[in-house]
């Protein structure tokens, strides 16, 4: 199961990708609980249909497109809240540690 | 208006719990699932206030600064400790500090400059908060207040470094209390560049730098040594504030040729701002001596005089500041002849 988690906006506009796959059962027994615990239904899928539904947006806030397997939600920083910060924190904390990995051991992230 | 946004589950201890073992993962799933009320009941961030002041009318004459700094201990919870107020002595945090010079300094430019008494023309108390959150990289204004991150130290650095980030966060106050342009595709453009040119503006003013002088940087400092890049944005030259390894290249396009269509940053909002920023680099370079007389006075009237409808285009903004500069200067003065010139150039026919 792949995830990532794209965060645009910000005063800075630099965007920033995270990205963790969880191949070995283990991996994804871990990950399944974070990922099912966020109510992908009732949010939007795209940073357009989030724009429309959080009318009013705050100037210079990140927005944040997740993906995780067939899972797709778009949310401005403040809606990420719950579960929702639980993934993308998981997921930012994760994708560093990998990447930092790499650096030293020249290991491949992911 | 709303209140402040925060986690109902403390972020950090969910994290911690996600990162253990099996048993402990369907803990923090359950304790996010009971948090799931509170994206439920999120509605918007803020619904626009309509302007304070009826459009066109001159207000009273600006008053004092009533600045108020809160520190949010590394929280994610507004506003805060209080650690400065009005007339007291800096506290030796590096962070409030430049947070209420940088207050006292952009309330200087719209009193002196424009006449404006404050971010609502009313002498709204200004307030803002720093050491947002936990390696927070970012800035923002919330409808109310400003609110600072200290970086992530890999990235970016504290905020509060650049006077003309925290120009720009309270010049998003006065399009809010003004033409309160829509956030998204032009309008939300238009509304970063209004904070661009009135953030440059701030420390122009405050460093006494003519238009040939200025850096026309935003952000400039707030980037980590590591970062290849001034700043995060050129008025002057769109598209050329950093080019990183990992950060990739400024990707702000500096005339219509080079418009880019986009559904992320609400449309590209921080990326076409390049367009009308560099308009007023143009306007300012042609005209020559304080980017904060002519070129200013036409933006500031454009801005706030009452004809830019929320959803303006770069083309009607364009009309605004040639009708700005012909009121102010007349017709076919070198100010009306100068702003016509620069949307030209920048491909926005007017």
């Amino acid at each position: 199961m792949k995830i990532s988690v794209e965060r645009t906006g910000g005063i800075a506009a630099i965007p920033r990708v995270w990205t963790v796959e969880a191949r070995s059962e283990t991996a994804i027994n871990q990950w399944q609980p974070i990922v099912e615990a966020c109510p992908w239904d009732s949010v939007p899928r795209t940073p357009r249909a989030a724009a429309e539904k959080f009318a009013g947006q705050q100037p210079d806030r990140f927005i944040y497109a997740i993906r995780a397997g067939q899972h797709r939600a778009a949310l401005p920083e403040q809606a990420v809240t719950g579960p929702w910060r639980v993934l993308v924190d998981s997921t930012r904390e994760a994708a560093e540690a990998s990447r930092a990995e790499g650096r030293q051991d020249g290991a491949s992230a992911g | 208006m709303h209140g402040p946004f925060c986690s109902i589950v403390p972020p950090y201890m969910l994290r911690r719990l996600a990162k253990q073992g099996a048993p402990e993962f369907s803990s923090a799933a359950r304790a996010a699932r009971e948090a799931l009320g509170h994206v439920e009941s999120f509605r918007s961030a803020r619904s626009q206030p309509a302007p304070d002041i009826p459009a066109g009318v001159r207000q009273a004459k600006p008053g004092p600064p009533h600045r108020t700094v809160f520190d949010a201990n590394s929280a994610e919870i507004l506003p805060g400790t209080l650690v400065r107020k009005e007339g007291e002595a800096p506290v030796g945090d590096p962070a409030a500090d430049e947070a209420y010079d940088g207050l006292g300094h952009t309330h200087r430019l719209y009193a002196d400059v424009f006449g404006r008494n404050s971010i609502d023309g009313r002498g709204l108390p200004l307030n803002a908060t720093v050491h947002f959150g936990q390696l927070y990289d970012n800035a923002f204004w919330d409808g109310k207040q400003m609110v600072f991150g200290d970086g992530d130290g890999e990235v970016f650095e504290r905020f509060t470094k650049s006077l003309s980030v925290i120009g720009h966060e309270l010049a998003h106050g006065v399009t809010q209390y003004s033409a309160a342009l829509v956030y998204r595709n032009q309008a939300g453009a238009l509304n970063e560049s209004m904070s661009d040119v009135f953030g440059a503006l701030v420390e122009q003013y405050v460093n006494n730098q003519s238009a040939a002088e200025a850096s026309w940087l935003i952000g400039e400092g707030i980037f980590t040594p590591d970062v290849e890049g001034r700043a995060l944005r050129s008025l002057k030259a769109p598209g050329t504030a950093y080019d990183d390894d990992v950060l990739g290249k400024d990707p702000q396009p500096d005339s219509m040729d080079t418009y880019v269509r986009t559904s992320a940053d609400n449309g590209g909002v921080h990326i076409n701002s390049g367009i009308p920023n560099r308009a007023f680099y143009l306007v300012a370079e042609s005209l020559g001596g304080n980017a904060w007389d002519s070129p200013g006075r036409i933006w500031y009237e454009a801005l706030t005089g009452g004809s830019l409808p929320p959803a303006a285009t770069f083309r009607v903004f364009a009309r605004a500041t040639a009708a700005s500069a012909m009121e102010l200067f007349g017709s076919g003065s070198p100010e009306h002849d100068a702003v016509q010139l620069a949307w030209e150039t920048v491909k926005v026919k007017l």
